[in-house]
């Protein structure tokens, strides 16, 4: 149990506080191709089978967010890598002034950002927003938050904050982000140090039956050249306040029954492009794609990720709300 | 008979047709019979798959009868499984004050009413299982295998060990699975876990131990689908001598066997917060 797991447990406070807003959505249309990412020239060690050998630990803190900011609208990249650096010494995250219940200040945070050169993670639509919700969506968004206002039991909180899942795809996350890549023939396992395991089959078979739910899905898998494609699907729709952990993330979004394509390129020895697809009409007007690049991180040492095990700050924070309804129905009773 | 349980056949053909070795791990006891084993690229045994015990150690290490559900309602759904002990020479040698700790701690296993009962067994609240208990828990888990390090993923809850096969570290902080170091005896994979906190137990029936743990497992191939698993416990604040248990771990070859999700952090939720729900 680290101190980190611990406070993890009160991030939800801070979240209900800061809602953000799913903000300006660009009209787009409904028929999008389905995502290619671009092709890579290099070639990986292979593993003693003959796969490529992507074992080791990854990580892949970002500067750039989700979306692409306001200022740079219309600009998909950096010139280069001097033009992002100067961006990011600009933007740079300092949230040491941040106080009182949830606040996470320096401390917490790795912040060994990877070098990207894309404005936003968002690189589908192009314009590095995210497709509108349908009508429907919109609908169970509102009604998700205004349950988690509430704070009527755990099951308004993140998944992360219950210490279920860190949940899939991953977005960047403040810290223990690192993620270890460990395979065998037939398999691949991605091993996030922030508790979830991810075991994909190699060997095309079907996903599992229609009533097997997974926070994080069910993963299948095949090697195409030398990037792993993986292929989601079977998650439970008892996400909340966004299916992914991470900063950037829309709270509230109904992540459901979704389908999700990932595409793990190797671009050199030390990094993967990572595209995550996301694929749910009943959600989303059109599916949308993140790239997010991971890089090889060799002194990174997972940790043993004991979160349920010292998690009191749920339990403490449902009984407030309690205490504090009740001393407000007191109230209530008192001025009458 | 689906087509993928063929080859346990062709194994247990070739299990009788082998002549039987004398291998014997490292406890006393008859030879076990011995089948040829898949090796790695670097000869190494391949211990690449998902494993499960058969045993009912996770009840209890030691000998047990039958037994009745320790909640009421549940009936013959919730009784204990007999089983003899898995332990060589049959008792935990405890130290006469931890044996007392011990029947304490069977007394308040399960201690029947809503909350987080700290008392309790560490499976009833979905903590992490600890060594060994991890490897014989009522799930499978998968074995990955490379050059330099092996990783162990349990379907329990989000349980797994990371095993690097180099040079030793020493353990940098207590933890429920402990900080593990292997290496390769002949085909025995061995692996030495310390620095695990004094949170975990071994079983359902209260055997534990201290801050003090060190395990010693040994995992050695006997056939492609079956290995013999042995743990070797030092505590000398808790017992009076190392021991050490010992039970075989099969090869799943279901088809398309893989591990599911068990997040029983979800799973207890109303048991121990059940009281703060909105009404």
């Amino acid at each position: 149990m680290t101190h980190r797991a611990l406070a993890s447990a009160s991030l939800a406070a801070a979240v209900i506080a800061l809602w953000p807003s799913l903000g300006a959505v660009t009209a787009q249309g409904p028929t999008a191709r389905p995502f290619t990412p671009p092709p890579s020239t290099y070639s990986p060690p292979r593993t003693p089978w003959g796969d490529p050998d992507l074992m080791g630990v990854w990580d892949y803190q970002s500067l750039i967010r989700m979306e692409r900011p306001a200022d740079l609208a219309g600009k998909a990249r950096f010139a280069d890598e001097a033009e992002y650096r100067a961006w990011a010494k600009a933007n740079a995250p300092n949230r040491d002034s941040e106080t009182g219940v949830g606040a996470y200040n320096e401390w917490w945070n790795d912040r060994n950002f990877v070098v990207n050169l894309n404005t936003s993670l968002i690189v589908d639509p192009p314009d590095g927003r995210y497709p509108a919700l349908t009508p429907a969506a919109e609908q169970r968004r509102k009604e998700i938050l205004a349950r988690a206002r509430e704070l009527a039991s755990w099951e308004d909180y993140h998944a992360l904050a219950r210490c279920i899942a860190s949940q899939t795809p991953n977005a960047p996350q403040a810290y223990n982000s690192g993620t270890y890549i460990m395979q065998s023939p037939g398999w691949v396992a991605i091993i996030r140090e922030r508790l979830d395991t991810r075991l994909v089959p190699l060997d095309g078979r079907p996903h599992v039956g229609d009533n097997i739910r997974h926070w994080n899905g069910d993963a299948v898998g095949r090697w195409d050249g030398n990037t792993l494609v993986v292929e989601t699907t079977n998650f439970t729709d008892k996400q909340r306040l966004g299916g992914m952990s991470g900063a950037s993330v829309p709270a509230g979004i109904p992540f459901g029954s979704f389908r999700l394509v990932e595409h793990f390129v190797p671009v050199s020895r030390d990094r993967i492009e990572y595209y995550a697809t996301v694929v749910d009409p009943t959600t989303w007007t059109r599916p949308w794609t993140f790239n997010l690049p991971w890089e090889r991180d060799p002194d990174y040492q997972l940790f043993e990720y004991a979160c349920h095990e010292g998690n009191y700050a749920l339990t403490n924070s449902l009984r407030g709300e309690r205490v504090q309804e009740a001393e407000a129905a007191r109230t209530r009773e008192a001025g009458k | 008979m689906t087509r993928r349980a063929r080859p346990a056949v062709f194994a247990a053909v070739a299990l009788v047709l082998a002549s039987f070795g004398t291998a014997r791990p490292s406890a006393q006891g008859p030879p076990l019979p011995q089948a040829p084993i898949p090796r790695t690229p670097d000869g190494r045994p391949d211990l690449n798959g998902v494993w499960q015990a058969l045993s009912t150690a996770n009840f209890d290490l030691e000998d047990h009868g039958s037994g009745p559900s320790p909640v009421l309602l549940m009936g013959a759904l919730g009784a204990t499984p007999p089983g003899e002990s898995v332990v060589d020479g049959g008792r935990i040698p405890y130290r006469p004050e931890a044996l007392a700790k011990r029947n304490e701690n069977r007394k308040n296993a399960v201690p029947g009413t809503p909350g987080r009962h700290l008392q309790a067994d560490p499976e009833l609240n979905c903590f992490l299982p600890g060594v060994p208990r991890a490897t014989y828990l009522p799930h499978p888990f998968q074995i990955f295998q490379s050059s330099t390090v092996i990783w162990m993923v349990y379907q329990y809850s989000y349980a797994r060990r990371e095993i690097p096969l180099g040079a030793p570290t020493e353990a940098p902080y207590e933890s429920w699975m402990g900080w593990s170091n292997g290496r390769w005896e002949g085909d025995t994979l061995v692996v030495d876990v310390t620095g695990f906190n004094g949170e975990t137990w071994f079983d359902r029936s209260g055997n534990y131990h201290s801050d003090a743990l060190r395990v010693v497992e040994r995992y050695t191939p006997i056939g492609a689908y079956h290995l013999m698993y042995e743990a070797t416990i030092e505590d000398p604040k808790t017992f009076t001598r190392p021991w050490t248990i010992s039970m075989p771990l099969y090869r799943r070859i279901d088809r398309n066997v893989r591990l599911l999700e068990f997040k029983c952090p979800e799973l207890v939720e109303e048991l121990h917060m059940g009281e703060y729900r909105k009404r």
